[in-house]
């Protein structure tokens, strides 16, 4: 390997034989407004969740349980993908919340705000614990997108990686 | 009452293109505006999606963050990530490319073309 070519996230391994396990598979989209709260007690998403909506008159809003004290929201109203970093940069600022801040900055760099739905390393895949208001744009094409893909998931959740 | 019997979409009267209704010896009824359903977000319409298929790959000895961005309807995405799984196709380990934004369609039809023959491996990445 062309030692040039290697990047800021690339790293040479120790091992030659690493342990093996699947991909994760991700929702992703520009113009619907998602968070990822990590480490956040339920009361508090739930508190967020509302304020948000509520400021940016969002219309409605689902939350996820991805892992004990891990949860993400997804709004309902469709934005525009400027107004979309600009709320979710609003809640980490508001919030102090440390670890959404690094949620923010990984969006922005990619482009795209994604969530996981698929299983992750003994975790399971999010369930759905509270939703409120209106559920017919942002939320609907979620759960869409989590229906039609669960042929998806089951293949990568029953597929083994060949040592 | 006018009775339309045509409706089609036209340029119309320095308005930009609008619907048109007209009647059954080509008068022109009444207008709406035109639009394109998703166009405005940047969508195509209600059955295309973004999925992202993401995690830690590993090339030779060389591991690194890896994403593919794939598009298209439920089946195209589920048969590219297929694809991707068996064939172990991972993105290739070039400075500012591993993060691709393909078609699932255009992924299934030439796989090599966005990725080589690598492993997926367990480890911590950076993202959710």
């Amino acid at each position: 390997m062309d030692a040039q070519a290697i990047g800021w996230n690339m790293k040479l391994s120790r091992h030659k034989k690493p342990k093996l396990c699947n991909p994760l598979l991700g929702f992703q989209d520009k113009q619907t407004v998602k968070i990822d709260c990590d480490g956040w007690p339920f009361k508090k998403v739930k508190y967020w969740a509302g304020r948000t909506m509520e400021w940016f008159k969002l219309g409605g809003y689902l939350i996820a349980k991805s892992s004990e004290k891990h949860y993400h929201i997804v709004f309902n109203r469709f934005v525009t993908w400027s107004k979309n970093l600009s709320i979710i940069n609003w809640v980490a600022q508001q919030s102090k919340s440390r670890k959404l801040d690094g949620y923010c900055i990984m969006q922005a760099i990619k482009e795209n705000s994604t969530l996981r739905i698929s299983k992750k390393q003994g975790k399971p895949t999010p369930i759905i614990v509270f939703r409120y208001g209106k559920q017919d744009k942002g939320i609907k094409k979620y759960l869409q997108c989590r229906e039609e893909l669960k042929p998806t998931l089951e293949m990568i959740d029953n597929y083994a990686p060949l040592p | 009452m006018v009775k339309v019997t045509k409706q089609s979409k036209e340029i119309w009267c320095k308005r930009g293109v609008v619907n048109v209704a007209r009647d059954s010896k080509g008068r022109f009824v009444s207008w709406s505006p035109f639009k394109e359903i998703g166009s405005r977000y940047g969508g195509f319409g209600e059955h295309r999606k973004e999925i992202a298929f993401y995690g830690t790959a590993q090339y030779h000895r060389l591991r690194y963050s890896a994403r593919y961005d794939f598009t298209g309807s439920g089946k195209q995405i589920r048969n590219a990530v297929a694809l991707a799984l068996n064939e172990r196709i991972v993105p290739k380990p070039i400075r500012g490319r591993t993060f691709i934004r393909v078609s699932a369609s255009e992924f299934t039809r030439d796989p090599y073309r966005y990725g080589c023959t690598g492993d997926w491996v367990e480890y911590e990445i950076e993202s959710p």
